[in-house]
């Protein structure tokens, strides 16, 4: 049976920083350490990282990914020596990974990933994913995760990010670090279910930008006009302005069908750009020509009242049963390039107090700030963008 | 569509891109709300870092701390601390974190960094590019900002640096004059903090040395005294308070000649303290102060005066100590010396006590005049051969000195010296070697007892002169008595001859026969005294002369003779264990076997119809063992003592001499070996001899 143990800590020094963490989480009980996975801000070293939680959990399999910021049960942090750490006990799990993960082999790739975790652990009933957020399809990672293990899998998990500057992106399995890579968790201790929801409180504004040319996730045109150059042209920002500078502002909504826009309590569902090359755009997703997207802005009041929302309806589900871990991903947008600090850990608080269990405590909570979070909407497993999105495991 | 409708659709897509475009604008303005929120972590974390920096930590650990703080709150990739001349080495040190390098690449930095510090100028942040700094960076660096930290007056100068790769830069903000601020200020800080640690440092030494000067001052035993430069007192510790009985409050100000009174007769040792104080000079010499009950106590004093760095006489410091135990202690000592030195003085040996150099320690002839010629007192310490008179048996007694170095062991010679008018002194020497091995050196002595024997060796000469008077009275009576014994025996071998010719030639009548029978027994009796007298005179006379024997042949003989002299039967039981033949001295040992076997055969119980005797011989490797025992009368416990004696005889009824045993016994101390003896009275007697064997190669022939 899988136990969980979590920290985070602001620690320049990365071989301290693990040190630090893995202190908080298992005191000096490393013993039986099986799984570390671990989101770190970008001012790390990646391979200091890695070095030193083998160092300290020998036979652990170690998971590492790059993000703009993390949450813990410590709080929220948003600089650039950011760690957090989930430590994990027990044998009931399998791990595949791959390099050279990109958009256009996101679905081989990710299909070779979850036969071998099929093969290697029988029983898998929920998948943890975290990939590359640049230049990436995350529609083509659900399709190939269903295909193997049916369409009643749940995956849960994110996109790893720079700090939101859609430079470069770091993943590390064991002792090598990536920056197109990605790895898959199979969960398959049978007494763990988990539950996953998202929010994100943006509404539409003014007419949609339509898709007229594109090929997979890449658009090439919006409103038969060359994409990059249209997007920056309507969003009001310079010719010369990147990713980065979009993401707070640009983010695209595609039309939800009832009954999911009614679940989702929006009509649309968000999504990024994370990386442009020249004219063409990578979308989060495959996206077909002729499809609207909408320009949105965030509406703060929405923003909190769908948190609540979301948190009361998972805590309802959840009525009798046993918090053991939350993993929780944040789109990079909604951390302090959204939000002032003050309500960025007001929205953290109202998240996390309802799972506290009855003697006070936060269960241990891994949470980061990358490029996209997945979970299911509907009962589909779905790729989300600018949303708050928490995956409660539970007995 | 109208011209209106037109118009209408222009304006509506004006407005929704104002208020699409609001967003951008509303983000700039949240981007610089966050950019002063986050100066403000950043100006927070500086102020963390001065306050973890203000604590007590040591300077690696502030090093660390000022590292990670440059890359905290400059938001750089690496961080960099080059100290010229930290340890004394030419190259300075350098500390880096935030990036791995080798130690070619450290090398280099460490060089860049060198070169850093000599170019740019102190108290000022600069912002050095690739693009155009690109000569002097690293050339994987992108960015770096440098300060320069001089502090001239504890000679040392640093240069603080964050830097930012070629590789990372897009992920990090360009340094802008923001960063240079901050910078700045955490520069000046650390310069503050540093220059505080050094006074602190060096105040904290000086505390510390203080601190211990104090505790030494006011823990010691000795007493201190600290006046002012006209004598009167500012400060005494507790031991002073304790040996003096008075406290600091009842003498402040005074001076000590004004209440530590001396004991009357020191006019010396006032006359050196005032001429010494009055000059100014250290003082050390011992009194004897009275305390304040009035009680003596020896006081050894030490005054030194304290010069400022002017050379104004400033104090003076007196450190005493309470000798009185230590003077009662030599006092006591010296008693106990000298007692001794009298009681050696008047021993009849001279004894002295050199080293393993021949310097004399010791000797207890340095009042009058000994046999070494020593006169005085002042001889200790100097050389034995110094002193050349009597030279010869200076030279003989540093030889002997030298031997029982050697050896280890004591010796003992004897000497001659010359005494009065021509006249000669015998003397007896001993040189015994002594190591202290209490002392530190572990050193070798000598000692060396002297003890005249002239008388003795007159003694001496009388008593070989009568030894030899007596060897030759032993030698004449030997040969008198052999002779005598000798001469006694043919005669009565005649008249035994005579008396057999007339039983063989005459018929006599039976009252004869007994008469003849008489003379014949008292004729054997006589003649059996006179062989043992011959034995017992031969055994005195002969050396012991070694051959070969066959034991069982020569007891075989001896029991075959005796036998015959009674008129009941008597058997012979012979055990051997080892060899039958040995080497020993023939006559002897047959006169050994004889006498015991006679004996046995003699006392065997006449009431038992199986009387025997048993000859037992073991052999050995060096002894030889014969144990002669019977199943005879035996002897009682009282008698056992004394049959070894000369003429002791058990009862009257006898008919041995009392001389056999007595043969025996000295028979066997003359070939040096032993006789036991073991009997229970009705069952009979066993006596064992103890022989040494000889062998072949110790065979005089």
């Amino acid at each position: 049976m899988l136990s969980f143990y979590s920290a985070s800590a602001r620690i320049v020094n990365s071989r301290r920083a693990v040190t630090e963490c893995m202190e908080i989480a298992l005191g000096e009980n490393t013993a039986g350490c099986s799984l570390i996975i671990m989101h770190a801000s970008m001012g790390h070293n990646f391979n200091d990282l890695l070095d030193q939680a083998r160092l300290h959990a020998p036979d652990a399999t170690v998971l590492l990914a790059s993000c703009c910021g993390v949450i813990g049960r410590e709080g929220v942090s948003e600089s650039m020596k950011d760690i957090a750490m989930m430590a994990i006990k027990g044998n009931e799990f399998g791990v595949a990974h791959t390099d050279d993960f990109y958009g256009h082999n996101a679905y081989e790739k990710t299909l070779a990933m979850a036969r071998e975790l099929k093969s290697t652990t029988p029983g898998t009933q929920m998948l943890y994913f975290m990939g590359s957020g640049i230049d990436t399809d995350n529609q083509a990672v659900i399709r190939a995760c269903e295909e193997v293990f049916g369409s009643g899998v749940t995956i849960f998990g994110a996109t790893s990010s720079d700090n939101m500057k859609g430079f470069i992106n770091y993943q590390g399995v064991n002792d090598r670090v990536y920056t197109h890579g990605a790895f898959l968790v199979g969960f398959a201790d049978p007494s763990l279910s988990v539950e996953t929801q998202a929010t994100h409180g943006f509404v539409a504004v003014g007419e949609p930008l339509v898709v007229t040319k594109s090929s997979g996730h890449v658009i090439n045109e919006f409103n038969g006009k060359p994409a990059w150059s249209e997007y920056l042209r309507i969003l009001g920002l310079q010719a010369d302005s990147t990713c980065g500078d979009t993401i707070p502002v640009g983010a695209l909504g595609e039309k939800l069908p009832e009954p999911l826009a009614s679940e989702y309590r929006n009509p649309l569902l968000l999504r990024v750009v994370t990386s442009h090359d020249g004219e063409n755009m990578h979308f989060a997703t495959s996206i077909a020509e002729g499809t609207p997207l909408w320009l949105t802005t965030r509406d703060e009041s929405l923003i909190f009242s769908e948190m609540d929302h979301m948190v009361q309806a998972m805590k309802n589900r959840l009525t009798g049963k046993q918090v053991v871990a939350v993993f929780h991903a944040d789109c990079l947008a909604r951390g302090r390039f959204l939000h002032n600090r003050i309500i960025k850990e007001e929205l953290v608080s109202r998240m996390q107090y309802p799972f506290y269990n009855e003697s006070g405590y936060c269960p241990p909570w891994l949470g980061m700030y990358g490029f996209g979070e997945f979970a299911r909407l509907g009962g589909i497993n779905t790729y989300h963008n600018y949303t708050t999105a928490l995956y409660v495991l539970y007995r | 569509m109208n011209d209106s409708e037109e118009s209408l659709l222009k304006e509506y897509r004006e407005l929704q891109l104002r208020v699409t475009r609001f967003s951008a604008i509303e983000q700039e303005l949240i981007n610089t709300r966050d950019r002063l929120d986050h100066e403000l972590i950043l100006y927070k974390r500086l102020q963390g870092f001065t306050q973890r920096a203000i604590q007590n930590i040591n300077l690696f650990e502030f090093i660390t701390l000022l590292l990670e703080a440059i890359i905290d709150i400059v938001e750089v990739e690496s961080s960099f601390i080059y100290i010229d001349h930290l340890t004394g080495n030419a190259e300075g040190e350098l500390f880096q974190e935030g990036i791995s390098l080798d130690i070619a690449r450290k090398a280099h930095y460490r060089s860049v960094f060198q070169d850093l510090l000599k170019r740019i100028g102190p108290k000022q942040a600069v912002v050095l590019h690739a693009e155009k700094d690109g000569e002097i960076l690293p050339e994987e660096l992108h960015t770096c900002i440098c300060f320069r930290i001089e502090i001239p007056e504890h000679g040392f100068s640093c240069l603080l640096a964050g830097a930012i790769t070629k590789k990372n830069a897009p992920l990090y903000q360009e340094l802008k004059n923001k960063h240079n601020t901050i910078f700045e200020i955490l520069c000046n800080q650390t310069e503050t903090l540093y220059t505080n640690r050094l006074y602190g440092e060096e105040l904290q030494k000086t505390k510390a040395e203080l601190q211990k000067l104090s505790l030494i001052a006011t823990q010691t035993a000795n007493s201190v005294i600290i006046t002012n430069r006209f004598g009167e007192v500012e400060w005494v510790n507790k031991a002073f308070t304790r040996t003096t009985g008075y406290s600091l409050e009842e003498i402040a100000g005074r001076k000590p000649k004004d209440f530590l009174r001396r004991m009357p007769g020191q006019a010396d040792e006032e006359k050196i303290l005032t001429e010494y104080l009055s000059q100014k000079k250290e003082v050390e010499l011992t009194v004897v102060n009275l305390n304040k009950n009035g009680n003596p106590y020896y006081n050894r004093l030490q005054i030194t005066p304290v010069y400022d760095q002017t050379g104004q006489l400033t104090n003076f410091i007196s450190i005493q100590r309470d000798i009185t135990r230590e003077v009662l202690y030599q006092k006591e000592n010296d008693s106990i010396r000298n007692f001794f030195e009298a009681v050696l003085a008047h021993a009849p040996a001279e004894i002295m006590v050199v080293d393993s150099q021949g310097k004399l320690l010791f000797y207890n002839r340095t009042r009058e005049t000994g046999m070494w010629g020593i006169e005085s007192r002042e001889a200790l310490e100097s050389t034995l051969l110094q002193h050349s008179d009597p030279s010869h048996c200076i030279e003989r007694l540093l030889h002997h000195i030298r031997e029982a170095e050697k050896s280890a062991g004591s010796i003992q010679y004897e000497e001659v010296f010359a005494g009065s008018e021509g006249s000669e002194k015998n003397t007896m020497i001993s040189v015994q070697p002594y190591r202290d091995e209490k002392s530190a050196e572990n050193s070798m002595y000598f000692i060396v007892t002297l003890v005249e024997i002239s008388e003795i060796k007159k003694i001496e000469k009388t008593i070989m002169r009568n030894n030899e008077e007596l060897r030759k009275i032993n030698s004449e009576l030997d040969n008198f008595v052999y002779s005598v014994s000798h001469d006694l025996r043919s005669p009565l071998l005649s008249i035994k001859g005579i008396i057999t010719l007339i039983f063989h030639a005459y018929d006599v009548s039976s009252d004869v026969e007994k008469y003849l029978r008489m003379v014949e027994t008292s004729i054997n009796k006589l003649d059996g005294n006179i062989r043992e007298i011959l034995e017992y005179s031969r055994n005195s006379r002969l050396e012991v002369k070694q051959e070969k024997i066959n034991l069982e042949t020569t007891i075989n003989s001896i029991f075959q003779e005796v036998k015959y002299s009674v008129d009941s039967m008597v058997l012979l039981d012979m055990e051997f264990e080892g060899e039958k033949e040995v080497l020993s001295d023939r006559s002897r040992l047959t006169t050994i076997l004889k006498n015991l076997i006679s004996n046995s055969v003699r006392y065997r119980r006449k009431d038992i119809e199986t009387p025997h005797v048993i000859v037992s011989v073991k052999k050995e490797p060096e002894v030889l063992y014969i144990k002669v025992s019977d199943n005879g009368v035996g002897i009682p416990k009282e008698q056992r003592e004394k049959v070894f004696e000369m003429f002791y005889r058990g009862n009257a009824a006898s008919s041995g001499t009392g001389l056999g045993l007595y043969i025996v016994k000295e028979i066997v101390n003359k070939m040096n070996g032993r006789v036991v003896l073991d009997s229970e009275p009705g069952k009979g007697t066993a006596i064992t001899v103890s022989l040494p064997i000889h062998h072949d190669d110790y065979i005089s022939l």
